[in-house]
């Protein structure tokens, strides 16, 4: 029986690494020292050019490949749409950063965009059995690229918690996310640890 | 499509998700061939309308469903609770009987069975 360490498999997966690969992998570290967590932009207070807070963060637009291309953020009784490579990231994930002078006005459209608002709160699904958790959080790596879904487990399963896999792809059409293991796989999992997503990303005491 | 139930009522406080919407309670209305869903949100004004998208009846039997709402006027301000009753019409529905999931802003749901028609 494979069993699968869930941290490792999502950075074998976000790396590149053969399917192959040992789950034990030794780069698995990275995902905490990459990451970056949905749950922590959204909401987040978003700064001006001058450091003054305008707005916040109210969702975050993907391509189909998994890609941030803008953050969705409330200004006063507007809601725009700015392009994440103009956004820099603040000490502790706290805050976000616009380096624009104008923020834009209109909306870009993004072939395929969906929203990580639409993801989260998703059922997950095993290959052979549904409502195997809900879907809590996305992790993106510094490139703003999603590597790995968090997925709160009940009891039931063998032990509640957060888990992290490794992202596919997402469809919004699909009664539930799709996680492609089987529930004899899923023996060894550890959980995900945001105390240590804390501590170890690049974010952390920028 | 839908249809406004009742009027809107603001409310005191809003119970729901960090987003700003919340599904309160959806049940399928037998008699009238419908879902009935209450909706918390914040905005500006009592008006907005909640639309159902529905996604991909899976293989299982009774196949799951998601549905998720959309607010037409989603770019609403964030200013006031508001507590709404929405009618979802179902003659869009791509399968019965179904378990539908619906799914409105981040982590907002509620589970329902519809019935064979």
């Amino acid at each position: 029986m494979k069993a699968i360490v869930l941290v490792s498999a999502a950075l074998a997966f976000a790396s590149g690494a053969a399917l192959g690969q040992p789950p034990h992998s030794p780069d698995a570290d990275a995902l905490y020292r990459q990451g970056l967590s949905a749950r922590q932009l959204l909401d987040a207070p978003l700064r001006d050019a001058r450091g003054e807070t305008v707005g916040e963060v109210q969702d975050i637009v993907l391509d189909r490949g998994g890609n941030i291309r803008q953050l969705v953020v409330e200004l006063g009784k507007q809601s725009l749409h700015v392009p994440w490579r103009d956004v820099s990231i603040g000490e502790d994930m706290e805050f976000v950063q616009v380096a624009l002078r104008e923020l834009p006005r209109d909306e870009d459209a993004v072939p395929g965009a969906w929203r990580v608002n639409e993801l989260i709160g998703d059922y997950a699904r095993l290959a052979d059995e549904s409502r195997y958790g809900l879907v809590t959080d996305v992790i993106f790596s510094e490139r703003g690229e999603a590597t790995a879904v968090i997925v709160e487990r009940d009891r039931a399963w063998g032990g509640a918690g957060h888990y992290a896999f490794p992202f596919a792809a997402f469809d919004r059409a699909a009664a539930e996310y799709a996680l492609p293991y089987q529930r004899d796989e899923l023996v060894l999992l550890e959980p995900f640890d945001y105390l240590r997503l804390d501590r170890q990303s690049v974010y952390a005491g920028r | 499509m839908s249809a406004r139930l009742i009027g809107a009522v603001v409310l005191g406080a809003l119970a729901g998700t960090a987003a700003g919407a919340d599904i309160l309670d959806a049940h399928y209305d037998a008699a009238r061939d419908q879902i009935v869903a209450e909706i918390a949100y914040r905005g500006t004004n009592a008006d907005h309308e909640f639309v159902v998208e529905w996604g991909r009846c899976s293989a299982e039997s009774p196949p799951r469903l998601a549905g998720r709402l959309i607010d037409r006027q989603g770019k609403d301000a964030a200013r006031e609770d508001y507590r709404v009753s929405e009618e979802i019409p179902l003659r869009d529905m791509p399968c019965r009987p179904a378990l539908v999931t619906l799914r409105l802003g981040r982590s907002a749901h509620a589970d329902l069975f519809v019935e064979e028609k």
